[in-house]
C-alpha cells in the first residue's frame, strides 16, 4: 500500500499554544474594539432611566454630576445628598461661576422635584446646568 | 567572566498562556467599565442666559406644559392648544420663551417639550419654576 505519511516525512508534533493563537488573534482584536469604541466615564445610577430625545452635542467639560432619580433622591457625584446638602456643599466650591453641572434626571422624575434641585443651583449662580438626555436608538451619533 | 564559562543558555519561546490570561483580564476590564451611550444635553441655566434676560427689558412668551398633555401659550394674552405641535406655529421664534410645567409634569415631557421647541429654532428656551399647585388648574 502507499503511504502517503513516507513522502511527506513524520508530522511535527504541535505545541498546544499553538492551538490557542485564533483564539488569541479574536481576544485581542475585542480588547482592541473596546479599548478604542468604548468610553470609560462616570455612569448615572443603574435604576436612572434618562429620556431619550436629540438635543445638541455636549461641548461644555462639566464638574459636578448631579443626578435626581425617578422618586425624587438626589446624588452628587454618586452619593446622596438632600436639598440642603446639596446647598452646603456647593457653598464649600471655590468659584461657582466657572463650574458646570452635569444633570442626569429620571424621565419619570416630575417637575416640581426638578424644581427643587434647580433652586439650589440656581441660588448659587453656577456657569450652566445641563439637562443630559441619550439619543435614540439608531439614530447618528 | 563567569558567563564565558556558563554553557550558552538556550532561548526558550514565552509561553502564550501567560499572554492570554493578561489579555483576558484587560478585555474584561474594557467590557465592564466602557460605556456606548451617547449623551446630548441641553442647557436649563446658564449666567449668560440669565445676565441676557435681566437686560432685555421685553416680556418673555410663557409657554405652560398641562400634566394633560395640552399647553398655554402666553404672549399678549394666553391662549390653549390641543398639544405643543399645534403651539409651535404661534411661537415667536426670535423672542426668548420660558417653559412653565405644571408640578406633575414628567422630566421626559418637558426635554421632549426642549427638543421640539429646539428643531424649530425657537431661540431662547429656558426652563422656569414649577407653577404652584393652585395655579395649575
Amino acid at each position: 500500500m502507499f503511504d502517503s505519511n513516507s513522502l511527506t516525512g513524520p508530522r511535527k508534533q504541535s505545541n498546544s499554544d499553538d492551538n490557542m493563537i485564533p483564539l488569541i488573534n479574536i481576544v485581542f482584536l475585542l480588547l482592541i474594539f473596546f479599548m478604542v469604541a468604548g468610553q470609560i466615564r462616570a455612569m448615572p445610577d443603574a435604576s436612572l432611566v434618562l429620556p431619550k430625545a436629540e438635543l445638541a452635542e455636549i461641548e461644555q467639560e462639566t464638574q459636578l454630576q448631579l443626578e435626581l432619580l425617578a422618586d425624587g433622591q438626589l446624588l452628587l457625584d454618586g452619593v446622596f445628598v438632600s436639598p440642603d446638602e446639596l446647598d452646603e456643599q456647593l457653598q464649600q466650591l471655590g468659584n461657582p461661576d466657572t463650574i458646570n453641572v452635569a444633570l442626569f434626571a429620571d424621565e419619570h422624575a416630575t417637575a416640581v422635584e426638578l424644581d427643587k434641585a434647580m433652586a439650589v443651583l440656581r441660588r448659587h449662580q453656577l456657569q450652566s446646568v445641563l439637562l443630559h438626555s441619550e439619543t435614540r436608538e439608531g439614530s447618528q451619533p | 567572566m563567569s558567563q564565558a564559562l556558563m554553557p550558552p543558555r538556550k532561548a526558550r519561546p514565552i509561553s502564550l498562556t501567560a499572554l492570554i490570561d493578561v489579555v483576558f483580564i484587560l478585555l474584561m476590564f474594557f467590557m465592564l467599565t466602557s460605556s456606548f451611550t451617547h449623551w446630548r444635553a441641553v442647557t436649563l441655566d446658564s449666567k449668560s442666559a440669565s445676565a441676557s434676560a435681566a437686560t432685555d427689558n421685553k416680556q418673555p412668551q410663557l409657554l405652560v406644559l398641562h400634566e394633560s398633555g395640552t399647553v398655554t401659550l402666553v404672549q399678549d394674552e394666553p391662549q390653549d392648544y390641543d398639544s405643543l405641535s399645534d403651539a409651535i406655529s404661534a411661537i415667536r421664534k426670535d423672542e426668548a420663551l420660558v417653559l412653565l410645567p405644571e408640578p406633575k409634569v414628567e422630566v421626559g415631557t418637558i426635554v421632549h417639550a426642549m427638543e421640539d421647541l429646539n428643531h424649530h429654532q425657537v431661540e431662547s428656551v429656558t426652563l422656569g419654576e414649577t407653577l404652584p399647585e393652585a395655579l395649575d388648574k
